[in-house]
This record gives structure tokens, sequence and C-alpha cells, in this order.
């Protein structure tokens, strides 16, 4: 039994009227025995692509394990990776409702972190504290890189029957709810793992 | 016919396990499945599939497949098509004689309110939102949660009781296959030697069997028994003759529940009790799959994760472990929603909460807790004490039980006990003046069952509006 999860980034084909170049997914497992560093390495995504100027490019990532877990606290955190002190970019972090939560140009090497937002899930406002986080990060500048961050407190069990309630039993409803049942989900034990990572300033 | 099956390796304590280890364990439990003894694969199949069996109601009368979910359902992405489309209990809705959407919506049929209610309606389930953030506003909600119990009758009301308990009103006809596992032969009440009189002569079913019913005490071996089975109807020679014997018999996670003709309904607890042992006729029979218990336990017992995941977290952060609910030790303490004593009048049950303001160096008590009762915590107030009041509480011979603190600038406290005593002294310190008010509970001894440690973290972890 693995306990390991599985994070999924992908470049967002769209983000409004924009088109982005390219588009790519790339995958992130944490396994629990990996030396996880505490405010750190909790969930990293980090974009390589070069960015062309005067578009928008865009990381994002879902903790998708729907119903089955919440956070005592989290955050979304960006940090400007760029190693060229040429590029500034305009940084907006955003929840995946598309609801706005900062704007603001991040200086390079510098991270910033956002307390939680309104986040959707199938059409749900979820509230600060439970379980879906998901969040994108658009920046627009040349040669631009930056690390996408979700910070976690604590996670614990969330409402497995949030989607048989809400019309969205599907597979993975399925996977929370049977999980409880007949505890046959292995790869729902890993966030207690991360449980354990506090909530810290990567740059300290 | 003899069977031989390959033996599970054992693992060392601490050693690591291999993939031989692992290939030799699939390799015994995968022999006995493929045996066919006892039906292992069969049951473990049909216990899945009834979680989650007929859960959406036809459009007219023709309803989908029983295992639709598994077959179709499950697959359909919610972005383009949702289900049920009807509202529950509807056409296209939701079966509320199904498992889950019964226990997320209730059924008027099982005169049960949907979860959301049960566990947060103030009105018609548990109060669940303090009036202000203050700790003494928690401590009123408290109060409306808990409700009250008279040790001289043993009546009982309590919100939080029933929200953790009422969910086990959804059990099905004994030949459903919802909610049910693979079942079997068992067995059953021998019969009485006495054969029951036809009830009703006229409607041409025979007289029902004469069952010996009865329970056995866990710890005395002494045995509650009943009359018989036979059933009340106009055609007895002696009407009214079978008023005591049984009309029907049940049970729940905690209790059985025996009905008598004439209307008592008696309770006797799975901690005190056990049906039977029968020597009857064994009958083929389906069982409670527990689908509900399963989960319930699962969920309230895995907030400090399962014990690989509990090391990690204790290894890294200590302070983030201790903040994870410890499920083992709610369960070993007492409940500290269990119901406050009362006194019954009529059909209401008073709850009375023994106060007191405490001067410089003045005392309450000592008490001792009514019958089956215990001291679980007590609040002081000590918004009129200047600067600052202390209060100890003791137990019996003196022992220390704690204390706290109070001050206008942070007027309440509350301490609790564990173990939680039987006789209590409240004592106010010294170096204040005004009062310090404290209360206390006295609450019905009882360590939380898994529903309760549910309920707790269930409205704690979930909001279950839509």
């Amino acid at each position: 039994m693995a306990d390991s999860v599985t994070f999924t980034s992908k470049l967002a084909a769209t983000i409004g009227s924009t088109t982005i170049a390219g588009a790519a997914t790339s995958t992130k497992t944490l396994d629990s025995t990996s030396a996880l560093v505490p405010g750190v390495d909790v969930t990293q995504q980090t974009l390589t692509s070069l960015c062309t100027a005067a578009t928008f490019h865009s990381i994002w990532t879902e903790l998708d394990m729907g119903d089955v877990w919440k956070t005592s606290s989290h955050g979304i955190q960006l940090r400007n990776t760029s190693t060229s002190t040429t590029h500034e970019p305009c940084i907006m972090v955003a929840a995946r409702s598309g609801h706005m939560i900062i704007t603001t140009e991040l200086v390079i090497g510098q991270s910033y972190l956002v307390a939680g937002g309104a986040l959707t899930n199938n059409g749900v406002v979820w509230q600060i504290g439970e379980v879906l986080i998901a969040a994108h990060a658009d920046f627009t500048g040349a040669g631009a890189t930056a690390e996408l961050l979700i910070p976690i407190g604590i996670m614990f069990p969330g409402d497995p029957l949030g989607p048989i309630r809400r019309k969205a039993f599907t597979a993975a409803g399925y996977g929370a709810l049977g999980h409880y049942i007949f505890g046959s989900a292995a790869t729902l034990t890993c966030p207690l793992e991360i449980s354990a990572a506090e909530v810290g300033d990567p740059t300290a | 016919m003899a069977f031989t099956f390959p033996v599970a390796p054992t693992v060392a304590v601490g050693d690591e396990i291999t993939s031989t280890q692992l290939v030799g364990l699939a390799n015994a439990v995968n022999a006995r499945l493929r045996s066919g003894i006892a039906d292992g694969a069969e049951r473990v199949a049909y216990l899945t599939r009834n979680a989650f069996l007929q859960m959406v109601n036809p459009s007219g009368d023709v309803w989908s497949p029983q295992s639709h979910f598994f077959t179709q359902r499950q697959a359909a992405d919610p972005e383009h098509a949702e289900w049920p489309e009807g509202e529950p209990g509807e056409d296209n809705g939701a079966t509320v004689g199904s498992n889950w959407p019964t226990y997320i919506y209730g059924a008027a049929a099982l005169d049960l309110d949907s979860e959301a209610v049960r566990l947060t309606d103030p009105n018609y389930g548990l109060p669940v939102e303090p009036a202000g953030p203050t700790i003494l506003d928690h401590w009123r909600l408290g109060q409306q949660q808990r409700g009250a119990y008279d040790p001289a009758t043993g009546a009982l009301a309590s919100p939080a009781f029933t929200a953790a308990r009422a969910y086990a009103a959804i059990r099905w006809r004994w030949w459903s296959p919802q909610g049910a596992s693979f079942g079997g032969y068992f067995a059953s009440p021998a019969l009485h030697v006495t054969p029951c009189e036809d009830p009703d002569a006229t409607d041409g079913y025979p007289a029902p069997p004469n069952f010996d019913l009865f329970f056995t005490n866990l710890l005395t071996a002494a045995t509650t028994t009943y009359p018989g089975t036979c059933q009340d109807g106009p055609s007895l020679s002696v009407p009214g003759m079978y008023d005591l014997h049984v009309y029907a018999w049940g049970e729940s996670p905690w209790a059985y529940y025996v009905l008598l003709n004439d209307g008592t309904l008696d309770e006797l607890s799975k901690t005190e009790w056990v049906i039977g042992p029968f020597s009857g006729e064994p009958r083929l029979a389906r069982a409670w799959g527990s689908h509900f218990e399963r989960f319930m336990h699962r969920f309230a017992g895995e907030f400090r994760g399962v014990e690989a995941n509990e090391q990690a977290m204790r290894g890294r952060s200590s302070t983030k472990y201790k903040l994870a609910a410890d499920f083992g030790r709610i369960l070993r303490q007492q409940y500290l929603l269990a119901p406050q004593r009362g006194v019954q009048v009529g059909d209401t049950i008073e709850a009375q909460y023994i106060s007191a303001t405490l001067g410089v160096g003045q005392s309450l008590g000592p008490l001792t807790a009514a019958e089956g009762c215990v001291f679980a915590a007590l609040l002081a107030d000590g918004s009129t004490a200047s600067p600052s009041a202390p209060v100890s509480a003791t137990g019996a011979n003196g022992l220390a039980l704690g204390g706290v603190g109070v001050s206008p600038a942070s007027p309440y406290q509350v301490l609790t006990f564990h173990p939680a005593p039987t006789q209590l002294t409240i004592t106010a310190g010294t170096g204040f003046s005004g009062g310090v008010t404290v209360e206390v509970l006295e609450l019905l001894e009882y360590t939380p069952g898994p529903w309760d440690v549910f309920l707790l973290m269930r409205v704690g972890g979930a909001r279950m509006s839509p």
C-alpha cells in the first residue's frame, strides 16, 4: 500500500480571452517516505518555461481529493524564481473560479502568501478551511519563472457525503466514501502525513 | 473433505515488509477466495454493492438495475450530467429507501429528518451555533445540546444523544439486500411447546410461530425471557392473553429493542446483554452490513491518521499532532455532552445545574453526585472578581482535580475532570475582592460511543448544507 498522493498541475489553456502559448501537464508525487521540507515542499509546482512578453502564463494546481479532507488552514503562495532582474512579472493569484485574490508585482526571489480564498468545486463555493485547494498564478513577462506553493496546516477528514448531496457522486465520490466504508483507498492516507508540515515562510 | 491453504507469511515487528511477503499474503488470501469456501469473493462483492444499491428513483414504474450506480452512474462527469435529476424522493430523484440518500436526506417513512436537520437544526435537531464567541456562550450551547437525565425515573431527553443515534432508524426489511451483507444460516429461537392460537381465524393466515426469545446477561449469565411471540387478534380465546408476548424485536449498535403487544418497549444495552444464544432451527437470512457504522467509526477515528501516519505526525510535529482529535482518549473519558442531572416534571425534564457565588476562601461542597452521575466540569465566572480569583477543585480525600484563574478581563474559564469524580469541593482562593461564580456539570456517567464521537467530528468537520 503506497502512502502517496499525486498532485497534478497543468498549464491552463485559456485565461479570459487570452490564449496561452503551449500546454503541458506535469505530475508530482509526494511519497510519505520522502523528506518533505516543512513549509516549503508541501506542494510545489514550478513553471519552467519561459514566458513571452505580454502574454499571460498560468500555473495551477489542485489537490483534487474532493471531499475527503479539510484543512485547518492553507494558503496560496507564489514566488518569483526568475533569475534576471530585468523581469518583474505582474502576478495574479486567482482561485479556480477565476476569482482574483491579489494582483501585485512580485519582487524577484520574494514569496507572497495569500490566506485561502473562495474556491469552487463543481459550482459549489468552498470556504477557507475546506479541502479543495485549487489555485493558479497568471503572470506576464518574458523569461519569468515562478513557483506556486500551497502550504497546509492540518488536514483532517472532510465531507465524504458531499458528492451525493451535491449530485456529483461519481467514481471519485465513491472513492471518498468507500475509503471510509471499506478502507480501500490507500492514496488517501498521505494528507495526514502532510499534515505534519508547518505553515511557514519559505524565505526564512 | 480436507482443505489446505497456504499460510500468510509473518513479518517481524519493526521489519520492512518485503515484496515476497506481500505476494505470500496475496496468495494466501486468493487461495481462500478461489476455493469458494464460505463464498468469500461473493461476500465482498455483495457487501460492496449493497452499500450503494438502487440510489435513484425511476421515472414512472421502471426502475434502474439495482447496481446502476456501479455500472453507469459513477462514470457520469458532473460537469456534464448531474444525477439524480429530480429531488430526493421524487421521480428521478434520490431514493429515500436507499442507504446513503436516506442518511443524507432523511425519509418520512422512517420518521427521519435529513442529516442537516438532525445534526445542525436548533429546533428539530442539535443546536450548534453559540449565541456569541465567549466561553460562556459555548457553555450555554453545551447545556442546550446535552439536555437532562432524571436518575430517579431514568427519563432522559438529550438532543446530543438523539442526534447521534437517529441514523439507526435506517433499517430495511429483513429480505431486502439494501444495506445488507451476504448473510447465511443464523441460529434462531427455539419454538415453545405451546403453539400460538390463531389470532384471526378469518384472515386466511395460520397462527404465528411461538418463539422462545430470550437474552443473556454478559456479566451474570442471568436471562431475560419473554412468554412468547404470539400475536393479538379478534379470535383469541381470551382477549388480551398475549399482551406480554413479543410483537417485534430489533437491534441498534448499542441495544436490543423488544416491543410487546401491549405497547411496552424494552431496551437491553448491548454492553450488558446478548440475544440468545439460540438453539432453534437455523434460518437463512441476511445480516446488517454495518455500512454506516464502518463509515462513522473510521471517519471519527482517523483524525490522527492510521497508525503509520500518526507516528509520522508525532515525529514531525508534536504540536500539530496534539491538535488532531485523539479518538482513543475521547472514548475513555466521560462524555461532556452526556445529559445533565435533572428532575422529571410530567413530560419534561428540567436540568439542574448546581451553582454558587464564592467569596475569598469560600467553598462549595463537598458535593456528592446523584446515583449514576459524575462531576465532569465546572465553569468559573470571575466578571466581578478583582483583580483575579483563583478557583480550585478537589475530589474525595482532598484529591486535587485542578484549578483555574478568572478575572474581569478574562471572566470565564472551564475546568474539566478526568477521571470524573463523584465527590467534589470547589474553593475560591484569596487575593481578590468581589465574588466568583461557579457552575457544575453533573452528568450521566457515560463514556461516548463511536456514534457520539462521529457526531462531534461530523458537525465539526463538515457543512451539511447543499
